[in-house]
């Protein structure tokens, strides 16, 4: 595992596309960060409970992994990247030559990308810990509400498992990363369409939209909670629990799918 | 150990191709084997296979006399179709992420050892997306044989290249080959395969035509088949032809060769008049360059 993960440095530390999408998350994340809770403090005081403290522990959590999983898509395009220039360069081929097993070949493409998560989610991670630390006056403690640090991680998976699968099947990059963005669009309007019609039981149940509910918007409850007593035609959420193992199911399907049929097709 | 690699029975097709039927070769050390063939005839198809690369659909292949291991692959260098590296990244880079699929030690070492080899040393920082297709061939071969392995896999080495690029490709393989390394050459160049090769299996459409030394296929005889209705005067005859040398006799008739000059009709000739007429005569195997042309002619 450590043999693959250095090749894996060694190819991808030059990579600029990789060093650009890395350079903008980390710039821009912390400040998503701050431009989020400063809208939410000052637009949305009617829906804020009380006690609710943007930039403090332990409101700081939802908000920053809010804010940070609207970088989810651009870093879904590097996972594309990253998978798609094996096919293109044929070093996915060649590294089976030269005497990796295939099944080592795929796996180093696991192995990237959780990588890819374990570093942005630490970034995100770090960066609440610091406006945390700097803003709270409160008697909150670190660890309360950190578990939405868990539930990043596991949708910067979810998305990169979507990314890796489409990119198994369409190869090219630019029809992977075409199609890869555009299934985000067609989702949500396919959600629209479905709530219209009063499904949306079965828009909470879509991939995508499972993913993104992952990290909810920091209110969304009491949003929620205000919509029904106004109009009734309220988005459905699952249950945390529920969404976390459906996500968690679709995210191994994805993996699987992708594995099996590299593992099934010629290189 | 002297068996390098056999087949048997290899066999893939594509939806609507055979592109390989029932393939048997066996290589020994040391040989610079030929596959010829010309484009679409399976060479690539079944290096693939022996590679790990395409998943023949029957058949089995077996290295080292050790199977067909994803193991078996480090002790191979290879090159198929296209010298396949990452744009982005230099020659070293490049070579640095073989090195470590290929677990070796004292990287920087062999590195050098094998750019100066293929007079890439001085282009070592320069990109591959920058580098010639020559240069790129070449930084295949550095790459193939970067670990020394014992055997090298060459499909169409000297594709696309300049005449001075094909010798320069041409003169690094017969080097290496010096070394007593196995090499296996496929191509669709009649030429480049007699200048190199020790063997050569000749394939067309995913069958194996013919299969021998360099020497065989390159005789400068014809050999033809032949019987009549008494085979054992006809022995006694053909003894008396000078023209005509015996091969050896078979059940179903008598192999004799002649010069390549020599058709089918004087044979025939020759031997009615000694009085004895013949009831069969075929072509039984040609030379090199004759099967060669009849093949891509056809
Ligand atoms: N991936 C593929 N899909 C469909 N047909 C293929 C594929 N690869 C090779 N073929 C067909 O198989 C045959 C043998 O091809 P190949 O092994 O590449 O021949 P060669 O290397 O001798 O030129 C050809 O008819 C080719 O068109
Ligand atoms: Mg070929």
């Amino acid at each position: 595992m450590k043999k693959l993960i250095r090749i894996e440095y060694l190819k991808l530390r030059k990579l600029k596309s990789l060093r650009a999408i890395f350079l903008i998350y980390a710039v821009i994340s912390p400040l998503a960060i701050y431009a989020i809770s400063s809208f939410i403090t000052n637009f949305m005081g009617p829906f804020l409970p009380k006690d609710w403290s943007a930039l403090q522990f332990p409101d700081v959590w939802p908000i920053a992994v809010y804010a940070s999983s609207y970088f989810n898509v651009m870093m879904g395009v590097l996972a594309v990247i990253v998978i798609s220039n094996e096919y293109n360069y044929k070093t996915f081929r060649q590294h089976v030559i030269d005497g990796l097993s295939i099944r080592q070949a795929i796996f180093s493409k696991f192995l990237v990308l959780l990588s890819f998560s374990l570093i942005i989610t630490l970034y995100t991670f770090i960066t609440g810990l610091i406006f945390g630390l700097v803003n709270t006056t409160s008697d909150a403690t670190v660890l309360e509400g950190v578990e939405s640090i868990a539930y990043y991680f596991l949708q910067t998976l979810c998305y990169f498992s979507f990314a890796f699968f489409l990119t198994v099947l369409l190869r090219k990059t630019a029809v992977s990363i075409t199609i890869f963005i555009l299934s985000f669009i067609s989702e949500t309007i396919l959600g629209l369409i479905l709530a219209y019609g009063g499904f949306q039981l079965i828009y909470a149940f879509m991939p995508l939209n499972a993913f993104s509910k992952l990290t909810p918007f920091p209110i969304l409850k009491e949003m929620i909670a205000a919509g029904q007593e106004r109009s009734g035609n309220v988005p459905y959420i699952l249950d945390t629990p529920i969404n976390f193992a459906l996500c968690l199911a679709y995210m191994l399907v994805f993996f699987l799918i992708a594995y099996f049929t590299l593992k099934k097709r010629d290189l | 150990m002297n068996e390098i690699l056999s087949t048997s029975g290899l066999k893939k097709s594509y939806k609507n191709t055979h592109a390989l039927k029932d393939l048997n070769i066996s290589v020994q050390k040391g040989q610079i084997y030929g596959i010829l063939g010309p484009n679409g005839s399976g060479k690539t198809t079944t290096l693939g296979i022996l590679l790990g690369v395409i998943k023949p659909d029957a058949g089995d292949f077996n290295w080292f006399e050790n199977g067909s291991l994803d193991e078996n692959r480090q002790n191979i260098g290879a090159l198929l179709e296209t010298p396949n590296f990452y744009p982005y990244l230099n020659a070293v880079d490049n070579l640095k992420i073989v090195a470590e699929i290929k677990s070796l030690k004292n990287i920087s070492v062999r590195i050098q050892k094998v750019l100066e080899r293929v007079d890439l040393w001085e282009r070592r920082k320069t990109k591959f997306k920058a580098f010639s297709l020559g240069m790129k061939q070449r930084l295949a071969i550095a790459s193939a044989i970067l670990a020394d392995p014992e055997v090298l896999v060459l499909d169409e080495p000297t594709n696309g290249l300049d005449p001075q690029g094909i010798a320069e490709i041409r003169s690094l393989i017969l080097n290496i080959a010096k070394e007593g390394k196995t090499i296996i050459i496929a191509s669709h160049i009649l030429d480049e395969i007699e200048k190199m090769c020790t063997h050569v299996a000749i394939l067309k459409d995913g069958s194996l035509i013919t299969e021998g030394t360099l020497d065989e296929l390159m005789l400068q005889e014809k050999i033809l088949k032949i019987n009549a209705d008494n085979p054992q005067k006809l022995l006694d005859c053909i003894a008396e032809i000078t023209d005509i040398n015996l091969v050896r006799s078979e059940d179903d008739g008598i192999l004799i060769s002649v010069n390549e000059k020599t058709s089918a009709a004087q044979v025939n000739q020759m031997i009615a008049e000694k009085g004895i007429y013949l009831n069969a005569l075929a072509v039984h195997r040609k030379n090199l360059e004759s099967t060669f042309l009849e093949i891509i002619n056809q």
